[in-house]
C-alpha cells in the first residue's frame, strides 16, 4: 500500500486514510474512491476524482493510502 | 413580506448557485453578513405568478455537518426554517459527489427540490441524466434541469417551486449501518434529552448519524444526557469494531455507496480533463504566468480608470467652483472643501475600486482564481493565512477596499479574519502617490530604491504581523490544502456585472455616509476656531512627543491626521504646514520616516469602514486592526530614526 504522492499518472483505489480529514471525505475521497494522478511533479498534486479535479497540497496528499 | 414563503437554496461551492440566485430575484438581492459573523448571507424577492417568495442564497457547503463555519449557518438555517422551500442546486457533472448533501437533507426530514444545474455544459461533455429516474430513486422529490447562465429551464424551477409540497421520503442504507442507526434511536427514546433547543423537533434517526458521524454540536447534545451518551458511545464502538475502522468515514462511505447505487443506469461519469493545470499550478511557469494576467489586469484597470478619475475630477472641480459662488460664506469652506475634498477624493478612486473588482470577478468566472489560491497555498499558510488570501492582497496594492471585500471569497472565517486584519498593510496606490512625492523631493537620484525600500519594509511587516496574527490572535486549523479547480468556462457577464455591482454598491454607500462625517469632522478640526490656530494644530502639538521621538515635528503630525481621510492628503497637508518649503524643512532622515509612518500608521477612513463592515460590524476587531497599525507605525518610526541617527544621519 504505498502513498499517493508516490504514484505516476494513472488510477488507483483509494484503501484508507490516515486521520480523519472531513474536506477529504466531502470532495468524495473515501475508501473505495478511484482516483486518477494527473500530476505529480513539483507544486499540489492534481487528481482527478468522478468528475472535478482537485489539486491537493503533498502533505495532504500523502496521507491517502492507495492501491492500484 | 411576512406572510411570503421562505426559498433557500443550498448546494455545494462551485455549483453555480449564485446564478441560479440572481435569475430568480433579478435586481431585488441585498448582499449583507449573516449576524455577527464575516460569512455573505445573500437575500432577495421573487413573484411568479402573483405569489410573493423571499429567497435566501445559503453558503455553499460539502455536507452539513456542523465543523465549519458556513456549514453551521447553512444548517442552522434549515433547522430553523422547517416550513423553507429548499432548492438543492447540483452541479450534473459532479452529481455523483453533489448528492451526498442531498441525502443528508434526506436525513434531516426535508424534500428538496432538485435543481440539475450546469446541464448545458453536462450535455456538451456526453453526460446524460435520466431525471424522471432519479426523481423515483429519491422517493418523488421534483427534479428541475437548468442552466442558469443559458437561462434554460428557469421557469420550470419557478413552477416547481410554486407547486411545491413536502413529501416524506426516506433513503435507507445498508443493514449494518441502519441496525446501528435504530439502537441507537431505541436510546434516544429510552433516555430523553432536554425538550428546548434547536434540534427538538428533528428526526431521531438524524441526530443518530449525526452522532455516529462525531458531529461536534450532537455530540455535545447527547452529552447533556450521560446514560445516553455513554451507550450511544458503546453502540458507536461495537461498530467500529465490526468495521475495523472509525465510525466516520464509515457513514461518508455509506452514503457514496448508496448515491452509486441511485446513479446506477441514469447518469454516466465522463472524463473531462484539460492538461493545462500542470503548467498553471507549476511552482515556476505557474508563478510566471501568474506576473503577466497580474500585470495585464494592472495596467488595464489604470488605465481604464484614469480615463474614468480624469472626468470625476473635472466633475467635482465644477462642482466645487459652482458650490462656491451660490453658497453663503460661512458653509462655503465645509461644503467646498470639506465635503467635496474629502468625499470627492475618496470617490475618485471609485473607477479603481469598480475596475478592480470587475477584473477579479472576470477571472473567478472563467476558473483562474481557483487556480491562483492552489497556487499560493503553501506560502500563504506558512503565514498564517491560506491561499485564498492571495488574491485580497493583491489587489490591495491597487486599494485595500476592494481588497478586503475581496476576503468574502476565503471559505474559512478565521483565515478570512486574519487576511481582514492585515490588509491594511499592504501599500496602496494612494500610499505610492505620497511615496512618489518624497521620492522626487528628497531621493531624486534614488527615488526607486527609496520607493522598493519602502514596498520591502511594509511587505516584510506584512509577513510578520500575519504570522503573529494567525499564531496567537486569530487561532485556528489551517485550511486543508486542497483546492477543486472547476473546469474553465467562458465569461458569464450578467454574473460578473452583478457581483461586481454588488461589491462597489458598498463603496458608494460608505462614501456618502461614513466618510462624509470623517470629512466634515476634519474640515472643523483644520479650520476651527481660525486655520492659523485650530484645534488640528493643538492635537498636532498633542502628538508632537510621540511623533518627536521619530523626527516628526507638529506639522507632520498634522499632515499624518489628515490622512486619515486619505492617505493622499498628507502630501496637500504638509505643502500648506510647510508653507510649500518641505525640502527645507525636513532632512533625508525625517523624510525617509515620515514617508514610512505614512504608509504604515492608521488606514484611511473608506479602509476602516470597510474593515468594520466586513468584520460583520465588530468594534473590536476594527479597534484592534487600527491600534496595531498605529502601534506598528510609532515603533518602525522610532527605531528607524534613532538607528538612522546612530549612523550618522541627522
Amino acid at each position: 500500500m504505498e502513498s499517493l504522492t508516490d504514484k505516476k499518472p494513472g488510477t488507483y483505489t483509494v484503501k484508507e486514510i490516515r486521520g480523519e480529514y472531513k474536506k477529504l471525505y466531502d470532495l468524495r475521497i473515501v475508501p473505495g474512491t478511484r482516483i486518477t494522478v494527473l500530476y505529480n511533479e513539483r507544486g499540489p498534486m492534481i487528481v482527478r476524482v468522478g468528475n472535478s479535479k482537485l489539486a491537493i497540497g503533498r502533505d495532504l496528499a500523502g496521507l491517502i493510502k492507495v492501491v492500484e | 413580506m411576512e406572510d411570503a414563503k421562505i426559498v433557500a437554496l443550498v448546494g455545494q461551492p462551485n455549483v453555480g448557485k449564485t446564478t441560479i440566485f440572481n435569475e430568480l430575484t433579478g435586481m431585488t438581492q441585498r448582499v449583507g453578513n449573516w449576524p455577527g459573523v464575516t460569512v455573505e448571507k445573500k437575500e432577495g424577492t421573487m413573484v411568479y405568478k402573483g405569489v410573493k417568495f423571499h429567497v435566501i442564497d445559503l453558503p455553499g457547503i460539502y455536507s452539513l455537518k456542523a465543523d465549519s463555519l458556513d456549514q453551521k449557518i447553512a444548517r442552522d438555517f434549515i433547522i430553523e426554517n422547517k416550513d423553507a422551500i429548499l432548492v438543492d442546486v447540483i452541479d450534473t457533472n459532479n452529481l455523483n459527489r453533489n448528492l451526498y448533501l442531498t441525502l443528508q437533507l434526506i436525513e434531516l426530514g426535508r424534500s428538496p427540490i432538485l435543481c440539475l444545474n450546469f446541464i448545458d455544459e453536462a450535455e456538451k461533455y456526453g453526460i446524460s441524466v435520466d431525471s424522471e429516474k432519479l426523481s423515483e430513486r429519491l422517493g418523488g422529490l421534483p427534479v428541475v434541469k437548468t442552466s442558469g447562465r443559458y437561462k434554460i429551464g428557469i421557469e420550470d424551477l419557478k413552477e416547481a417551486i410554486l407547486n411545491y409540497k413536502p413529501i416524506h421520503c426516506e433513503i435507507r442504507y445498508s443493514e449494518l449501518l441502519e441496525d446501528t442507526v435504530s439502537k441507537i434511536v431505541e436510546k434516544l427514546e429510552k433516555y430523553p434529552l432536554p425538550t428546548e433547543g434547536k434540534f427538538k423537533d428533528v428526526p431521531k434517526r438524524w441526530l443518530a448519524i449525526s452522532f455516529l458521524e462525531g458531529d461536534p454540536e450532537v455530540v455535545d447534545l447527547f452529552k447533556k444526557n450521560e446514560d445516553l451518551f455513554r451507550e450511544a458511545k458503546k453502540i458507536k464502538e461495537e461498530l467500529e469494531r465490526e468495521i475495523r475502522h472509525d465510525a466516520e468515514s464509515y457513514v461518508a462511505e455509506e452514503r457514496y455507496k448508496k448515491v452509486d447505487e441511485i446513479l446506477k443506469g441514469i447518469w454516466k461519469e465522463k472524463i473531462i480533463f484539460d492538461d493545462i493545470d500542470r503548467i498553471l499550478l507549476h511552482p515556476v511557469y505557474g508563478m510566471a504566468i501568474f506576473a503577466v494576467v497580474m500585470y495585464i489586469v494592472y495596467t488595464v484597470v489604470i488605465g481604464l480608470g484614469d480615463v474614468f478619475i480624469e472626468y470625476i475630477e473635472m466633475f467635482f472641480e465644477y462642482l466645487g467652483e459652482y458650490l462656491g459662488v451660490i453658497i453663503p460664506e460661512p458653509y462655503r469652506g465645509v461644503v467646498v472643501e470639506g465635503i467635496i475634498g474629502g468625499v470627492g477624493t475618496v470617490l475618485t478612486f471609485f473607477p479603481y475600486v469598480a475596475f478592480m473588482m470587475l477584473s477579479l470577478s472576470l477571472l473567478e468566472s472563467v476558473g483562474y482564481l481557483a487556480r491562483v489560491s492552489a497556487l499560493f497555498h503553501n506560502i500563504m499558510a506558512k503565514l498564517g493565512l491560506s491561499g485564498g488570501s492571495t488574491i485580497p492582497i493583491l489587489i490591495s496594492f491597487g486599494c485595500n477596499v476592494p481588497g478586503i471585500l475581496a476576503t468574502r471569497t476565503i471559505p474559512d472565517p478565521l483565515r478570512r479574519l486574519a487576511t481582514i486584519l492585515v490588509t491594511p498593510l499592504v501599500p496602496c496606490s494612494a500610499r505610492f502617490v505620497v511615496i512618489g512625492f518624497m521620492a522626487s523631493a528628497f531621493f531624486a537620484s534614488h527615488a526607486s530604491l527609496f520607493a522598493m525600500g519602502i514596498v520591502a519594509i511594509s511587505l516584510l511587516l506584512l509577513a510578520l504581523v500575519s504570522y503573529v496574527v494567525g499564531k496567537y490572535i486569530v487561532k485556528g486549523k489551517p485550511e486543508e490544502p486542497i483546492f477543486e479547480l472547476p473546469p474553465f468556462r467562458l465569461p458569464d457577464w450578467d454574473y460578473i456585472l452583478k457581483r461586481t455591482w454588488a461589491y462597489t454598491k458598498h463603496f458608494l454607500i460608505r462614501a456618502g455616509t461614513i466618510i462624509l462625517a470623517g470629512s466634515i469632522l476634519f474640515y472643523y478640526l483644520l479650520h476651527y476656531p481660525s486655520e492659523e490656530n485650530c484645534y488640528g494644530m493643538l492635537l498636532g502639538k498633542m502628538l508632537e512627543p510621540i511623533t518627536g521621538l521619530m523626527g516628526i515635528d507638529w506639522r507632520g503630525a498634522l499632515a499624518l491626521l489628515a490622512g486619515i481621510i486619505a492617505k493622499e492628503l498628507v502630501v496637500s497637508t504638509m505643502e500648506i504646514a510647510y508653507s510649500g518649503n518641505i525640502v527645507e524643512a525636513l532632512t533625508p532622515l525625517q523624510a525617509f520616516v515620515l514617508t514610512l509612518v505614512t504608509v504604515l500608521y492608521i488606514p484611511c477612513l473608506a479602509t476602516i469602514a470597510t474593515l468594520f463592515y466586513e468584520t460583520g460590524k465588530n468594534v473590536k476587531w476594527t479597534l484592534f486592526a487600527v491600534s496595531y497599525n498605529l502601534i506598528l507605525a510609532t515603533l518602525v518610526g522610532i527605531v528607524v530614526y534613532n538607528i538612522g541617527r546612530l549612523i550618522g544621519f541627522s
